[in-house]
């Protein structure tokens, strides 16, 4: 399977590529107020809004970087019991993408309450690289909030 | 920004006897991660002034829907005309080849027979069914013109005829297929469904259906 590699915070992490609807640059986003601050803001894609969620104001304590490798990945999300939504991921160093056999996978064994995103591990030559599992990125009540108003 | 550029002190660059030992393995500093690393920090830096607008611009549009060209047609020359025939129909663009003339058969329409792979087939004039007048003249421009024998098929069987030029493909929307202008010869007209707009001039897209009707009749 393919897997697009990017960093959150020191540490790198993969997503499969078969969720990606395409990568963009980081454009201008509309901030929400009140909303949870790991939430960037809103992107106006293609005329709907889409809200994009900072993966390193999930995974650390700061925001993404702003610069040209800070990019946003367009994803199929699925809401349950409605349908796909698009959902956008900003992380830094969004630069390559690897091949990797699905066998090669190994399971963390660790489920971090606080963090359900945490996927499967992938061992490469600079160390282990950490899939993201998409499902487990928002709660739920996150979930409603941010998609209810349009279903 | 601190680059450390390897490969002009120990890499291929360099004019040194002491090569970086990665060498080796990779044989070039392209294929090195530390080149590719290299390269990818040069993406590591602030944006341009209005990159980031331009776009969010470019994103809160439409996606532009990409119209594929859905039909696509050969063109070619006959004397001093240009004309375009449906592109699934050509089975063979083929060098010109002696035309063996039949006796006793009308040498308007039936030019003789020509060799195409092995097989021997009819070859038609398709500038005496289009009417046209000193087809036969072949006007060299600039360029070296090469006479060709078109292969095409249609339902019931294949039509072999030799041509002065030919372009190559075209490829066209329905739109762009624009109207008979009156002016045209009568008998062009009758097999042209349209004309097609192609370089600076205008080509004439042969009617297939009626085309090879009117020349399956002819012959038999």
């Amino acid at each position: 399977m393919l897997l697009l590699l990017f960093r959150v915070g020191d540490e790198r992490y993969g997503l499969e590529a078969s969720q990606i609807v395409e990568v963009v640059p980081l454009v201008c986003l509309k901030m929400i107020p009140q909303s949870p601050d790991y939430i960037a803001g809103l992107f106006d894609y293609r005329g709907r809004p889409v809200p994009v969620i900072d993966l390193c104001r999930l995974g650390s304590e700061r925001s993404c970087k702003v610069c040209m490798t800070s990019r946003i990945i367009m994803l199929n999300y699925g809401v349950e019991n409605g349908p796909r939504r698009i959902l956008g991921l900003l992380a830094e160093q969004v630069t390559e993408t690897v091949k990797r056999d699905p066998a090669a996978l190994i399971s963390s064994d660790i489920s971090i309450t606080a963090a359900p995103w945490l996927g499967d591990l992938v061992k490469d030559s600079e160390g282990m690289l950490q899939l993201i599992d998409v499902d487990g990125l928002l709660s739920k009540t996150v979930q409603t909030s941010l998609f209810s108003a349009e279903s | 920004m601190d680059i450390k550029d390897c490969w002009n002190q120990i890499g291929v660059r360099a004019r040194v006897d002491e090569r970086c030992p990665k060498l080796e393995r990779v044989i070039h500093c392209h294929n090195c991660e530390v080149y590719s690393r290299a390269s990818r920090s040069i993406l590591e830096q602030d944006f341009p002034a209005d990159y980031q607008q331009q776009w969010a611009d470019v994103y809160s549009r439409e996606e532009p829907t990409l119209q594929a060209s859905r039909f696509s047609s050969l063109i070619f020359r006959l004397g001093d005309e240009w004309f375009a025939l449906a592109a699934q129909l050509i089975d063979e663009v083929a060098r010109i080849k002696p035309i063996h003339r039949l006796p006793h058969v009308d040498s308007r329409i039936v030019k003789g027979l020509v060799n195409i792979r092995g097989e021997l087939k009819i070859c038609v004039s398709l500038s005496d069914i289009l009417g046209l007048e000193n087809a036969s003249v072949s006007k060299v421009g600039e360029h070296v013109v090469f006479a060709r024998i078109i292969v095409a098929h249609a339902d019931d069987g294949q039509f072999v005829f030799p041509v002065s030029e030919v372009h190559g493909l075209h490829q066209y929307q329905e739109e762009e297929l624009e109207g008979v202008p009156v002016t045209v010869s009568k008998a062009t007209a009758t097999y042209t469904v349209g004309m097609l707009k192609w370089k600076d001039r205008h080509v004439a897209c042969l009617d297939n259906e009626l085309l090879f009707y009117s020349l399956s009749k002819k012959l038999q």
